[in-house]
């Protein structure tokens, strides 16, 4: 019998074999005894189970006596270890947990085959100590065993259903368990696929040993095939290509503090200056038709560069900032196109911003056909002259103030050749500088006067009857005849234009190419203003055109207005309203997408108004021009309006909606 | 290189972990357990318990023992859940001096993120033991749903424990990293995990070049494996009662048992059919006579028991599917992560709902401190070539007048990222703006969380809403915040960087840091009997290994007996002097012991 007084609660209390033999309920516990028993782990001292239970000392010390007297508790003798004792359960066997043969909370009769494993695999664990780990300690203890997914943890105590062994090592009177090595164990963990070589097989890491920590700059087929792109990692792509680890670099050392290459921050200031304008496929490098699939390879693949996690903690300056916002404007256009809808409607948007841009381009590229079309009409004068008289090589050599009617001379075109204008040009020949000391700007008047001086009959000949030879014919006449002869070609070439473009016109129109076929006619109108045929015909196009126009404006407007791009919307929705002069609602949306860019609250009010005026009873229309006041700040306009909305429709969202702002703000 | 450890920071255990030679490792304590619970205590002594032992004397101890102060952390003292936590916690929660939370043991008010950084302490100091090294940089993960608050909170108890918390990461995204690791695959996948306390479900991309996107992220702050636990008590309780006639809730040293059983139970039942919970002399009757608690719990029971909770997980599945635009058969893996994923129903609800078979190949207990591991090391060591996307769990926007939230980044967008919107002012000759930053998804910006605030001044006089500001919000990869007013008129600017409110302030963390490194220095021993002790343990296991075979070889002869008498009694006085801390004694022990493994070397080498 031990005494309660002979227990010394700094020791350890260790279950004994008859404990996890024996059926405790045949025995004479009480339910104290019985909790302290669940709490004797091996591990525990005394102090410990009077810490954890919330006992106190005596209490403690009389269940240990009870238990130990019941054979189930052994105190350990110090200094003096009883053999026994070596086949109790140690702190150490904590760790050689195997499966139960029997799984329950208390298995009332562990056999000893359970002991027996305990052991056995205390050996085994012994046995398959790993080799010692360089480390500053220098210790090394064994590992505790894997204990695989799923696999339960026999506890040591089979009192204790808790899955708790080692206290901490600073807590004074628990035993110091402490396993420093436990590498393998960890590992146990990894698939073997997981684990890398070891250290010094492994190129990357001599490479790394060898210099100081380096970034190896990224690499990737991207930058290899496009060169549009410059990779930070080109050089070190191609070193790679040529055998030498990237690792082996050098390091970039950069004057500024910076750690970046300098080509890649070439590729920051560029992509940072032009992402805005870039549209997403040209961003993220892919095809228009690129599926997901290869669009998400690009954006990880830009990610990978780009994210500034890639340089966690290094100094980027100024260049993270950027590196940020390319990243995220990355992942918006990745967002966007690997969204089946988002992309479908980006891609309509696309379609509609260039066929917009090209449309915008060609009406205004109007003018600069007329100024080609007249100036064919000229060359085609020009060359007939040309034809029959000089030899190109005369003209090129001919001194110009010597001839300065030559340009304007007229020929008849080539296909219209005739003996007549021949002998002209050959008494113009004869008479050489007989036309010199005219003013050089008799022909430029010609030519000013072309639209207006349409001269008589193209067949009025110019020189006196019976005038076979040259030498009889006057110069002046010859020369006047040559004017009028130079006049009617030109007549006759703007005509033949008129005709060519209202052709191509009509056959653009039949086409549906509205904005091609404006063209043609604003062409044709420019060399026959009075054709009233014609004149008809431009302003029902032009109409058509700006109706195709405002319905991609609207389109375009719309998919900004979603995107919450509302500076591009009030740009589009004013478009809209200009081509849509009596439409309320484009007036009304103009103005909104004003008001939330935050631009020109003067315009807003004008477009709003219109909108307003336009269709007077409707009250949204009421609540914009409202909401635009109290954004420009007349308050007591926005206060009628809303009154006059409120009248209009009481329940109306968004007139209730600047109702509530306006008193808020009022 | 420094290194950079990955904890875990759960609610019921935290797990250590670090990427050593290139493939990611568990730390285990020193009892050889790779997880800790994450408990604090206080002792009548004074004394601060922290893992295994102060969930050992949780219930005897109760009013005095913190368990699952991750639900509290980052929470104002008025929120919902800090109510249901007052009326249920056995330990007193009190209000703080900014409305926020302060547990209160013994006789010291603590904050929640001192609670933690114990628990962060314990699990950078098991770290160290195994480096032998000091570690000072931490990547630790939070669950998925935390708002920035929580989040800040949680780098805050890092702080105190004095470990410099590089980055905060997803429980899920973590698991997610661990499990695509080194896999060079290009996959779409939901990770579902089951923790002891809280619920996460993520849905990620694992693309090339080793970058992970997160698509959607959900969960359940107060669904975990513990509220399964409740009910096995329930069970037994009951049915204690119906046999007996006694409450064992009434008595706290029954209930310790029954709690430590049921957990048990619960975990047998992952792999067995039926268990018997057998909880002897578990109370005594009123006729002064030992009761013993028997009563086989089938695995069927315990489905029934929990198959609400189950059905929850799997709500939540769902709607996460639908935030992530996905369809069930675009899920190309699921990974199981939390210890409750060990449950068979569990496993085939998942397996049920996603069609597919989850993959068990990662350890449910270790993946998250594995994943954190592997980002620290992604973040710091240049020749990990792996890039995390992640997202906001919250939308971030500011409140307008009329407590109107005005969203600016919506929610699951991906970090690093910025937006912008333009405001303007809402009186007359206004001269300066008030810019309240929120989180939250609710539209009345009172129901969502406050960040900060910040004042722009220097607003031209003029009518009301004449003036424009530009409000900018950005994140950063390492999340933080900063929000950006400019005057539109004059281009003065105005920002922050917005640290979320943890509930504490600058001065009162550097006072517990102060105060933590007090205590680290009183828990700490010194380097000499950590040397001396490393040499003793290093010897003492060698001959441990070695007693076996002595013991057979020697088994006959009465001078073996003598001997490996001798030895036993050697090492267990250098044990002994290990406990005590005694250094000298340690010293002492260390020649005893070279020459008994010496002499053991020897007689194995004989034969």
């Amino acid at each position: 019998m031990v005494l309660p007084a002979g227990i010394n609660l700094t020791l350890v209390p260790r279950l004994t074999s008859f404990a996890r033999t024996v059926d405790l309920r045949t025995l004479d516990l009480s339910p104290t005894d019985g909790f302290v028993l669940s709490r004797v782990d091996g591990v525990a001292s005394g102090e410990v189970i009077v810490r954890t239970t919330g006992l106190d000392d005596e209490d403690v010390r009389e269940s240990l006596a009870s238990l130990v007297h019941h054979r189930l508790v052994e105190m350990p003798a110090i200094p003096n270890m009883s053999v026994r004792s070596a086949g109790s359960i140690m702190p150490h066997d904590l760790h050689t947990r195997t499966p139960g043969p029997k799984v329950s909370v208390i298995p009332a009769s562990l056999d000893s085959s359970v002991k027996a494993s305990i052991s056995g695999s205390y050996a085994q664990v012994a046995v398959d100590r790993p080799s010692t780990r360089p480390r500053a300690g220098g210790s090394n203890a064994p590992p505790p065993p894997s204990q695989p997914f799923g696999q339960q943890q026999q506890p040591a105590n089979p009192l204790n259903p808790s899955t708790f062994s080692g206290l901490g090592g600073r807590s004074p009177s628990a035993p110091p368990v402490r396993y420093n090595t436990p590498t393998t164990v960890a590992q146990a963990h990894v698939p073997p696929s997981q684990i890398p070589p070891p250290p010094r097989s492994s190129p990357m890491m001599s490479g790394a040993a060898q210099s100081p920590p380096s970034r190896p700059p990224p690499s990737g087929p991207v930058q290899v095939q496009q060169p549009g792109y410059v990779s930070p990692g080109a050089a070190a792509t191609m070193a790679a290509a040529s055998g030498s680890p990237p690792a082996e670099q050098q390091p970039y050392q950069s004057l500024d503090g910076i750690d970046l290459e300098p080509d890649f921050r070439t590729r920051i200031d560029e992509l940072f200056s032009s992402m805005d304008t870039l549209d997403y496929y040209t961003l993220l490098r892919v095809d228009r038709s690129g599926d997901r699939k290869l669009i998400k390879r690009a954006y990880y693949e830009l990610a990978s560069h780009f994210h500034p996690d890639k340089y966690f903690r290094k100094n980027l300056g100024q260049y993270k900032a950027k590196m940020e916002a390319i990243f995220g404007r990355f992942t918006i256009a990745h967002d966007t196109l690997t969204s089946k809808v988002d992309r479908a409607e980006y891609d309509a948007y696309l379609g509609i911003r260039e066929s917009v841009r090209e449309q915008e381009t060609r009406l205004s590229s109007a003018q600069e056909e007329i100024r080609r079309a007249e100036e064919e009409v000229q060359r085609a004068a020009q060359q007939s002259v040309a034809v029959s008289v000089n030899p190109p090589a005369e003209i090129r050599t001919a001194p110009g103030p010597a001839s300065p009617n030559r340009p304007h001379i007229p020929t008849s075109p080539s296909r219209t050749f005739d003996a007549q204008a021949a002998r002209e040009a050959l008494a113009r020949k004869l008479l050489g500088g007989a036309g010199a000391g005219r003013p050089s700007s008799t022909g430029m008047a010609s030519v000013g006067a072309r639209v207006s001086t349409v001269p008589g009959a193209p067949s009025a000949p110019p020189s006196a009857p019976g005038a076979g030879a040259p030498g009889t014919m006057n110069p002046r006449d010859a020369v006047d005849a040559l004017k009028r002869r130079y006049e009617e070609r030109i007549v006759d070439s703007r005509s033949a234009q008129v005709q060519k473009y209202k052709a191509n016109a009509e056959a653009l129109l039949a086409k549906g190419d509205w904005a091609a076929a404006l063209n043609s006619l604003r062409v044709a109108l420019s060399f026959d203003p009075d054709n009233a045929e014609l004149n008809a015909l431009t302003v029902n196009t032009q109409k058509q055109a700006d109706e195709i126009l405002s319905v991609n404006y609207e389109k375009q407007a719309r998919y900004e207005e979603k995107a919450e791009n509302w500076r591009e919307a009030a740009r589009s929705w004013a478009k809209v309203a200009r081509a849509r002069p009596n439409e309320a609602i484009a007036h009304e949306r103009a103005a909104n997408a004003i008001l939330r860019s935050g631009g020109n609250m003067r315009e807003a009010s004008e477009l709003a108004k219109r909108a307003v005026a336009i269709e007077p009873q409707n009250a949204g229309h009421r609540a914009t021009l409202a909401a635009v006041y109290i954004g420009g700040g007349m308050m007591l306009n926005a206060k009628r309006e809303i009154d006059a909305a409120l009248q209009l429709s009481p329940t109306h969202p968004a007139v209730l909606h600047v109702a509530r702002r306006l008193k808020e703000v009022g | 290189m420094e290194r950079v450890i990955g904890i875990d920071l759960g609610t019921t255990n935290s797990c250590v972990a670090i990427v050593e030679n290139g493939a990611p490792a568990v730390i285990p304590n020193r009892g050889g357990y790779k997880t800790t619970p994450s408990m604090v205590a206080v002792t009548e002594a004074g004394k601060r318990l922290v893992g295994h032992i102060a969930k050992r004397q949780a219930i005897t101890n109760a009013e005095n023992t913190v368990y699952a102060a991750k639900r509290l952390i980052g929470r104002k003292w008025n929120s919902p859940q800090v109510k249901n936590a007052v009326a249920t916690s056995s330990y007193r929660i009190v209000e703080g001096p900014h409305t926020d939370v302060r547990i209160a043991l013994r006789d010291k008010e603590y904050s929640v993120p001192e609670i933690s950084a114990m628990v962060l302490q314990e699990m950078k100091i098991i770290a160290e033991d195994y480096l032998g090294q000091p570690v000072s940089k931490a990547v630790v993960t939070v669950p998925a749903y935390f708002n920035d608050n929580q989040r800040q909170a949680t780098k805050d108890a890092g702080e105190i424990a004095g470990l410099d918390v590089i980055r905060i990461i997803n429980e899920p995204t973590a698991a997610a990293l661990s499990y695509g690791f080194g896999k060079n695959v290009e996959k779409t996948i939901a990770v579902y995990d089951f923790g002891g306390g809280t619920f996460d479900i993520s849905i990620l991309e694992i693309g090339a070049h080793g970058v992970f996107k997160v698509i959607a992220t959900a969960g359940d702050t107060f669904l975990g494996g513990e509220d399964i636990d409740a009910r096995i008590i329930d069970w037994l309780v009951q049915g204690f009662k119906e046999e007996h006639s006694l409450d064992l809730r009434q008595d706290r040293m029954a209930l310790q048992r029954l709690k430590d059983a049921a957990e048990k139970a619960k975990c047998e039942l992952s792999s067995v059919r039926e268990t018997e919970v057998n909880l002897p002399f578990i109370i005594s009757s009123g006729r002064n006579e030992a009761l013993h608690l028997q009563r086989t719990l089938s695995r069927q029971t315990l489905e029934e028991l929990s198959a609400d909770l189950i059905e929850r997980t799997v709500d939540i599945c769902r709607q996460t599917l639908e935030d992530a635009k996905l369809e069930k058969d675009e899920i190309e893996e699921v990974v199981l992560v939390g210890g409750m994923t060990r449950m068979p129903r569990i496993q085939s609800a998942v397996a049920g709902f996603f069609e597919r078979e989850p993959n068990k190949g990662v350890h449910p207990d270790e993946v998250v401190a594995l994943g954190a591991a592997i980002q620290g090391a992604a973040l710091t060591d240049d020749k990990q070539e792996m890039i995390l996307l992640d997202v906001t769990p919250h939308a971030l926007g500011i409140m307008t007048f009329g407590s109107v939230f005005e969203e600016l980044i919506p929610q699951n967008t991906t970090v690093p990222t910025h937006r912008q919107k333009i405001f303007t002012t809402s009186r007359d000759n206004q001269t300066a703006v008030k810019i309240i930053v929120m989180q939250g998804e609710n539209e009345d910006a009172s129901a969502n969380e406050l960040l900060g605030e910040f004042i722009l001044t220097g607003l031209r006089r003029a009518p009301k809403g004449t003036v424009e500001i530009e409000v900018t919000f950005e994140i950063n990869a390492d999340g933080i915040v900063s929000v950006r007013a400019k005057d539109l008129d004059t281009g003065l600017e105005q920002s922050i960087q917005v640290t979320a409110s943890s509930g504490l302030t600058r001065d009162e963390i550097k006072d517990m840091i102060d105060a933590s490194k007090d205590d680290l220095v009183d828990r700490r021993v010194s380097e000499d009997f950590e040397a001396a002790k490393q040499e003793a343990e290093k010897i003492v296991a060698e001959i441990e290994r070695l007693f076996p075979q002595v013991e057979q070889i020697v088994a006959s002869s009465d001078f073996g007996r003598d001997a490996i008498e001798k030895a036993r009694a050697i090492v267990d006085k250098a044990r002994a002097a290990i406990a005590k801390k005694d250094t000298a004694a340690v010293k002492e022990q260390l020649d005893g012991l070279t020459r008994t493994h010496r002499m053991f070397k020897g007689v194995v080498a004989k034969t």
